[in-house]
């Protein structure tokens, strides 16, 4: 249990770090050329590192909870189910360019000198992969929880 | 038994990340080496044979260095109003894994339309249109130019 517990609140640090600190940093470190350029082409940079820094502590803190909670409790389960919907949400984020609206199918437009430039991507079936992933972790959790009830169960009885 | 099938989903989930991972690297390099290599570079090399018709030769030649075969079409079009093209030309063609492919388009427009839209201020657009599309047409990136003028 202690072990889980350090474990957990380790990750939970690195999550928040890497999701939470460095996208609240970045904008300081762009130049406001890179902010303006950004802005111009479509990209919603500080909605897109708000979103992940959003992301970023629902799951931070998903981790801490998952280390205080028995791996047999309903709230496990949840929680696990939880982290995985919000890589997914992460994903979905990621390809849309920071529209979690678009999924997957990102358009912008560049206006320079006269000229201008309508970019489609469509990476829909990226999205649809990583549903897929999601969906077999969801199953993979649940019988895993399964799994650790029984494992959990006192002999001769038969986990509910 | 739940275990068995735990472990056969956890496989599972392992081919699905990886198939997924390696389509994206191999689909987003050969779009990407596709649309750069099609995008005309340097200036001055049209080459355009005044006469009736007036002949607007357009020549690119996409090479696709990936391991997926690609689709470009493309299209270049002298559009008045917004919208009404007065000339176009376009070109579908499939550019195999490690190929590249030439493409020849002509823009072919009488003299007196000629003298009426390619001038200097003349409320006229250029409309360039690419569009790639790979791994088995799951994947496209296309590219919309709308140049403004008629003496670009």
């Amino acid at each position: 249990m202690a072990k889980n517990t350090t474990g957990a609140i380790i990750s939970a640090l690195i999550t928040l770090v890497i999701f939470v600190g460095i996208p609240y940093v970045a904008p300081s470190y762009l130049s406001p050329e890179i902010m303006t350029m950004a802005t111009e082409y479509g990209f919603d940079l500080p909605s897109l590192f708000n979103q992940m820094m959003m992301i970023g502590a629902v799951t931070a803190t998903l981790t801490l909870v998952k280390g205080f909670v028995d791996e047999t409790s309903i709230i496990s389960l949840l929680v696990t189910i939880a982290q995985n919907l919000s890589s997914l949400m992460f994903t979905v984020i990621l390809l849309g360019a920071g529209n979690i609206m678009s999924m997957g199918l990102t358009e912008f437009t560049i206006e320079e000198a006269g000229v201008t430039s309508l970019i489609r991507m469509d990476l829909r079936v990226f999205i649809y992969f990583t549903f897929g992933t999601i969906g077999l972790k969801v199953i993979q959790s649940y019988l895993e929880w399964i799994e650790a009830k029984r494992a959990g169960a006192p002999p001769g009885r038969i986990a509910a | 038994m739940i275990m068995k099938a735990s472990k056969i989903i956890g496989l599972l989930i392992t081919i699905v990340q990886l198939t997924g991972t390696v389509a994206m690297v191999l689909g987003m390099y050969t779009m990407v080496s596709v649309f750069s290599t099609a995008i005309p570079q340097g200036e001055g090399e049209i080459d355009i044979q005044i006469g009736d018709p007036v002949v607007i030769p357009f020549s690119i030649t996409p090479s696709n260095p990936g391991y997926l075969a690609a689709e470009l079409s493309v299209s270049i079009s002298l559009v008045v109003d917004g919208d009404e093209e007065i000339v176009s030309d376009s070109a579908e063609l499939v550019i195999p894994a490690m190929s590249q492919v030439p493409v020849d388009l002509e823009l072919s427009l009488s003299q007196a339309l000629a003298e009426e839209y390619l001038v200097e201020g003349a409320d006229v657009a250029w409309v360039i249109d690419m569009r790639v599309t790979t791994l088995y047409d799951l994947i496209s990136f296309s590219n919309t130019l709308t140049m403004s003028g008629g003496a670009q």
